[in-house]
């Protein structure tokens, strides 16, 4: 038997096999497996499964104190959501709360000690250097101005009063704020009355008609309840009305029962013509007369004021003005609010109609606020624009909780030329136009306990505490523990300062609590002592306090010293300005409050959704595009005062014809304020704040 | 080797120039398969379509190259069942096209879904009333039918038949050709027919949705008529572009002539159909749906011209150019005819796959323009560099053209 | 579902919920509002009214969830669009998927998604993925389900207490996140369910009511002009438009 092979054997035997196979199963399971691997990449995260707990807490990402309900799986925050029947919130959380629990894991986080250099630099640093530069400049010093600042974002928490020890303790340190929105007015305020008065809250909650100089009531205006309070309907709660005086369709304008728009840079002179109108149809209430020293003096000045050629300049009808007046004295439930970024002549002269209309000490109005037991009084201290210029060798920056911003040219101004440094408790470093060297890691909301004081729409305060829902990172710090690296010295923890708050509730035996778990309201004295009321606050509860009882209207005075001379300089100043070709109006974006940190998920509704304009984008009506020979998407730079910005160019048919609107944040539209803020540029820059209101050319690239 | 493997009696170029001819395709090819690669490997991030423009420049491609190729199926059709004995002369040259043109449709497709290994899903989840699914079936099951149709005329190469067995293969394969052109015929008739009801089914386009005769839409049956008739238009173009390029005639003039009639005999049919179908859709379909047709020509440079180009100026005048006998006398002007023809076509589809998405349909829409990227321009590309050269081998080395012998020797 | 227009804002809290509970990634980069992934969206809409009398009106948009003439469910090659007969809820299959993308464009609303990138986190932010959702992967497309996930806890809760499930058990994200209550969910044919009350009132209306695919959401608004300018077909854009 011939047993050779031949090779047409072979290729036979091969191209039988090759057939066999393909009769066999196996390529049914390269198939079937292939498909099953495109569903199961091993590079996609899954997320883990294990038990759901459900937790209630306060988000500390601003001051508005909303109530969270925390829903962990394997004891990680998976999702928030607000605590119905919270009496801050009533359930609502903005679209930045939403996101808290991703801050943790954010790209821009620092988890160690860095050193920055030549603005983006970064490097890893050690916490002793830090330390010992602090030292030095504080041992170095000897003249009797303080060589280190330290600077609260945000005033009025427990761990602020260890910042203020700290200055305390060291001579050569003083404590400082970051610029509060509220402050200003409150200082405004102060001057009206010879006797002194707490601070002032708008009762939006009850207030039956709102007059707003372009304050954001439904975009970050306290809690996102406000919204709910402006726009939800029932029968026992009408929509109030609200009366949007504003350059641009805000989305408050947008929802308001009118929308009046305004000439930009004339507010003022529209809320002293709405007040002249009040006086001059004799509707001024006679409690206010009697309680003004200077009411005579008033009309005398606002008729020497000679309005109607300002008025003009508004682009406001006076049959508009004379009607907002009229409802104004009729309604007795109504408040004048101004948005916090506008500029002083604006806040006087709304003050000065809040006076005239007679809505101060009223429900519905502007409600006295009570103080938080124990919480030590910031609104007295100096913001870092106060210190002396060049006399700084170190800033520190508590920034742990995200409070407003201070312009970036503030810092050179104070810092000593050639050696200052900037060292920032911040949990993130993305670049910013603030010159920091150093960046110490703080825990984020969520890691470790904190604590918020928020104001409600009702104008009540409250105060919550953010708990810890999740591990805290290793080598992060809470003001306590950094000022404890910084002295050397134990301080108090963060527990224990706040403990000390709630005893100081306790013996004050004012306000309710809210227990999140009945869920109900009980009155302070109801519960059994500091142990009680701790426990409930662990569990996601609040303190609340409601405004101070109205009172008795004190003596005031319509025209405090200073103000006739500033409003007569403004108005005059309204009149002479030629209209520029394009004002430029900044509106602070309402996701960022009190420069909250974007989480990445907040792509949705920015880069993937386009429902919020982008920073460094402006905004302006097509026929302003077409006028000025720019289109959509272009490229295009803006020049403020000398500076140069690029800028993307967005068309809005919701802009005003002649008005460029721009989203302050991140990037180039917050270095042009922060520039447009530097006294020393500019003359169009206001002296005493920054402008909201420029005029611009707009260049196409 | 090279000679060894060119049928006899027929004149090739040098090996030479055939290379030069035959490298920058390759090139071309290379790129192509690159930015496929690109694709596979990153996602279809790689392109410039989006969640408006979902459909973009692929699918264009691939309703215009079946469209195209559709030569091979009806000239198929019209030799083994119709028995038109004279479309022999090209019947090989359609079968290469029809080949080449739904292979690489298919092959695109692959990169088009965002899962190619699921491909299979469709065989084994198959939704029955979905237009797509009777497309891919149709279409995996004519290519195979192609395939087939395609091996006798590579085994007929001289080298091959050498072996015995080959031809007896050759032989069988032959005999059953009539089967796979009935086969292939019935399949095409469906796919072409499902690429328009693709569009045509579409309720939530109005500018695309059609009124539906049984299950399937209007532009279902003019799919189907219009693909019978760009198809004999495609083989006359492309048979005399090849003759052109090979600088020798393949075809003899009564050949042109026949694929002439046919095409403009079912162009002018498809046309006054479709002229009728637009009517109704103007009339009825449309304000049926709350939109008005006038409403869809308003935006960017989609005018009612579009209208006009696709029913007079690239199909009412071709038909009437093909059928007249004074331009079948000139084989310039019955070229001219098929690829106005053929023109006609490709903007049909491309008004179909584009303009219907690029429409708004919500009334705060936006009309969206779109340009492909380099990827997809390349992918593009790359099939018909595929195109190219599947074509220039088998014309090389296969008789594709029965009567090149004779024309020659005459 | 039904979404008061008049109490819209457009904060987007609806929009953050959304993609935190269903576990959508974050934008890749490069990702424009054209290539972006969300099953909820909030549009802006201008009311026509030249200014200063224009106003907007946001849109809250997601998956409209057709009735019988479902446009997506009936194109997908591969079943991998389900229509559930007993909620009406119309769901994605992404594992089933092949990405063909034929469903996003038959869907008039364009409340259908393509995942163009593979999914990405920051480091450590997996953790923070809903357990009860899956995550998809790159070439699939993906939307609204009026959030699965809770529906099944929801489901699985009623099975565990043995009663069926009631319409008022669950609701989605976006409802509960909403701050001014525009959004109300429930049974639409249980005629005393709040969604049905809101459902009847006049001046509730449906996107593209005409093209008959009957969607389970609808809108309202007390004010015509909105009305007009989201039920406008361009028959009427068309008059607009001659009289500039």
């Amino acid at each position: 038997m011939n047993s050779s092979i031949s090779r047409r054997d072979l290729l036979r035997f091969a191209g039988g096999g090759v057939l066999g196979l393909l009769l066999s199963p196996l390529p049914w399971k390269v198939l079937d497996d292939s498909a099953i691997w495109t569903q199961n990449w091993p590079w996609i995260p899954e997320p883990s499964r294990g038990p759901i707990t459900w937790s209630a807490s306060t988000c500390s990402l601003c001051g508005a104190g909303c109530g969270v309900r925390v829903r962990s799986s394997n004891g990680h925050p998976v999702s928030l959501a607000g605590q119905a029947g919270h009496p801050m919130s009533a359930g609502t959380l903005c679209a930045t709360g939403l996101l808290a629990h991703h801050l943790a894991c954010h790209p821009s986080r620092v988890l160690q000690p860095i050193r920055i250099t030549n603005g983006t630099e970064r490097t890893a640093a050690d916490m002793a250097t830090i330390v010992a530069a602090i030292h030095a400049a504080h041992s170095a010093s000897t003249s009797a101005s303080p060589a280190i600042a330290v600077i609260d974002s945000r005033p009025g928490r427990a761990a602020s009063r260890l910042l203020m020890e700290l200055a305390h303790q060291w001579p050569s340190a003083a404590y400082g704020v970051a610029p509060q929105a509220g402050r200003a007015r409150t200082d405004l305020i102060r001057k009206h009355f010879r006797t002194a008065v707490p601070e002032f809250a708008a009762d939006i909650q009850h207030a039956r008609l709102i007059v707003s100089f372009g304050a954001p009531l439904v975009d970050g205006w306290g809690t996102a309840a406000t919204a709910r309070t402006l726009l939800a309907e029932t029968s026992a709660h009408p929509r109030p009305r609200l009366i949007q005086i504003e350059p641009v369709r805000s989305r408050t304008a947008n929802v308001a029962e009118t929308w009046i728009p305004v000439t930009p840079g004339t507010e003022h002179v529209c809320a002293l013509a709405i007040a002249q109108a009040i006086i001059e149809g004799r509707r001024m209430k006679s409690a206010v007369r009697a309680r003004a020293e200077d009411a005579a003096a008033l009309a005398a000045f606002l008729h020497d004021l000679d309005l109607p050629p300002a008025v003009r300049r508004c682009g406001i009808s006076d049959a508009r003005i004379l009607e907002i007046a009229r409802s104004l004295s009729d309604e007795p439930a109504s408040v004048v609010v101004a948005s916090p970024a506008a500029p002083e002549e604006v806040q006087s002269a709304v003050l000065l109609l809040n006076l005239v209309a007679g809505t101060f000490f009223r429900e519905g109005g502007l409600r006295p606020l009570p103080e938080i037991p124990g919480a030590a009084r910031t609104t007295d201290a100096r913001t870092l624009e106060d210190f002396d210029d060049h006399s700084l060798s170190v800033i520190i920056l508590d920034e742990s909780a995200a409070g407003a911003d201070i312009p970036a040219a503030v810092f050179g101004q104070k810092l000593k030329p050639g050696s200052g440094i900037v060292v920032s408790l911040s949990p993130f470093a993305a670049p910013r136009p603030v010159p920091i060297q150093y960046v110490i890691p703080a825990a984020v909301w969520g890691e470790r306990l904190t604590d918020v004081a928020g104001t409600s729409p009702a104008g009540e305060i409250s105060v919550g505490l953010a708990m810890p829902v999740m591990p805290a990172r290793p080598d992060t710090f809470d003001t306590a523990a950094f000022l404890g690296a910084v002295t050397g010295t134990s301080q108090p923890s963060t527990e224990e300062i706040l403990r000390q708050r709630i005893a100081a509730i306790w013996s004050g035996r004012r306000g309710m609590v809210y227990d999140p778990s009945s869920p109900t309201l009980r009155p302070v004295h109801a519960f059994g002592g500091t142990d009680a009321l701790w426990s409930v606050l662990q569990s996601g509860g609040c303190w609340i306090d409601g405004p101070r009882p109205a009172g008795s209207m004190p003596a005031f005075r319509f025209l405090p010293a200073g103000l006739a001379e500033h409003l007569t300089k403004r108005v005059a100043a309204t009149k002479a300005a030629t209209a520029p070709a394009l004002a430029l109006v900044i509106t602070s974006d309402p996701l960022r409050r009190d420069q909250a940190f974007d989480a990445t998920l907040m792509s949705k509704v920015r880069d993937e959704s386009g429902l919020y304009l982008p920073c460094g984008s402006v905004a302006i009506h097509p026929t302003t595009a077409e006028a000025h020979n720019v289109g959509v998407g272009d490229d295009a730079t803006l020049s403020i005062n000398g500076t140069t910005l690029p800028v993307h160019i967005a068309c809005d048919s919701s802009v005003p014809p002649g008005l460029v609107s721009a989203m302050d944040g991140d990037g180039p539209v917050a270095l042009a304020q922060s520039k447009i803020s530097d006294r020393s540029v500019g003359s169009v820059a206001s002296a005493t704040s920054a402008p909201s209101v420029i005029p611009v050319t707009l260049w196409k690239a | 080797m090279d000679s060894s493997l060119i049928p006899r009696g027929l004149q090739r170029t040098s090996f030479p120039r055939f290379l030069a001819w035959v490298l920058p395709w390759v090139a071309l090819l290379g790129v192509g398969l690159f930015a496929v690669y690109l694709c596979l490997a990153y996602g279809l991030n790689q392109t410039n379509m989006d969640n408006r423009f979902a459909f973009g420049a692929w699918i264009y491609l691939d309703l215009t190259v079946i469209a195209l190729g559709a030569g091979a199926f009806f000239t198929g059709f019209l030799l083994y069942i119709l028995r038109r004995k004279e479309l022999a002369a090209v019947i090989n040259s359609a079968v290469v096209i029809g080949f080449i043109c739904y292979s690489g449709a298919v092959a695109v497709l692959m990169v088009d879904v965002g899962q190619p290994l699921r491909a299979w899903f469709t065989f084994w989840h198959p939704n029955v009333h979905s237009m797509l699914t009777e497309v891919t079936f149709c279409i995996t099951c004519y290519l195979t039918v192609l395939a087939i149709e395609y091996v006798p005329l590579i085994l007929k190469n001289r080298k091959l038949r050498k072996n015995a067995s080959m031809l007896l293969f050759e032989f069988q394969l032959h005999k059953l050709m009539v089967v796979f052109a009935g086969i292939g015929t019935f399949l095409s008739f469906f796919h072409q027919g499902s690429l328009g009801g693709l569009y045509g089914v579409l309720v939530g386009r109005p500018f695309a949705f059609r009124p539906a005769f049984g299950i399937w839409p209007s532009t279902f049956f003019l799919f189907i008529l219009s693909a019978a008739a760009a198809g004999p238009s495609f083989i006359l173009l492309t048979s005399w572009l090849v003759s052109k390029i090979a600088r020798k005639p393949l075809v003899a003039p009564d050949v042109y002539r026949t694929l002439g009639r046919i095409s403009g005999s079912i162009l002018l049919v498809y046309v006054l159909l479709k002229a009728v179908d637009t009517l109704v859709w103007i009339n009825r379909t449309a304000p049926g749906l709350g939109f008005q047709a006038s409403s869809f020509y308003r935006y960017g440079d989609f005018g009612s011209w579009i209208l006009f180009a696709e029913i007079v100026l690239l199909g009412l005048l071709p038909a009437l150019m093909l059928l007249s006998s004074r331009v079948a006398q000139h084989t310039g002007w019955l070229v001219t005819a098929a690829a106005m023809a053929c023109s006609g076509i490709v903007l049909n589809r491309f008004v179909m796959t584009i303009q219907t998405l690029a429409l708004p349909t919500l009334p705060f829409d936006a009309f969206l323009s779109y340009v492909p990227s380099w990827q997809e321009v390349a992918t593009f590309l790359a099939v018909i560099a595929y195109g190219v050269l599947v074509y220039s081998f088998s014309f090389r080395y296969l008789n594709l053209f029965p009567q090149e012998r004779e024309l020659r020797s005459a | 579902m039904v979404i008061d227009l008049d109490r819209c804002t457009g904060c987007g809290a609806c929009v953050i919920a959304c993609a935190v509970e269903n576990n959508v990634p974050p934008a890749h980069e490069g990702t424009t509002p054209r290539t972006g992934l969300t099953w909820m969206r909030v549009v802006r809409v201008d009311d026509g009214r030249s200014f200063p009398d224009t106003r907007s009106v946001f849109v809250p948009l997601m998956c409209q969830q057709c009735d019988h003439h479902t446009p997506c469910v009936s194109v997908c090659p591969q079943n991998a669009v389900e229509y559930d007969e007993e909620t009406g809820i119309v769901t994605q299959v992404p594992v089933r998927c092949l990405g063909c993308r034929y469903c996003m464009t038959a869907c008039p609303y364009h409340a259908r998604y393509f995942n163009w990138w593979d999914p990405e986190w920051p480091a450590g932010m997996e953790q923070t993925l809903n357990p009860d959702v899956s995550t998809r992967m790159r070439g699939v497309a993906e939307k609204c389900n009026f959030c699965h996930g809770r529906l099944q806890a929801a489901r699985a809760k009623a099975a565990a207490g043995s009663r069926p499930l009631a319409p008022d058990d669950y609701q989605p994200a976006c409802v509960e996140a909403c701050p001014t209550e525009a959004i109300v969910f429930g049974d639409l044919n249980d005629p005393r369910s709040t969604v049905s009350a809101a459902a009847s009132s006049p001046d509730t209306f449906r996107l593209l009511e005409h093209l008959g695919t009957g969607p389970k959401v609808r809108y309202r608004s007390r004010s015509a002009a909105v009305r007009e300018s989201l039920t406008r077909n361009s028959v009427s854009s068309e008059k607009e438009q001659v009289h500039g």
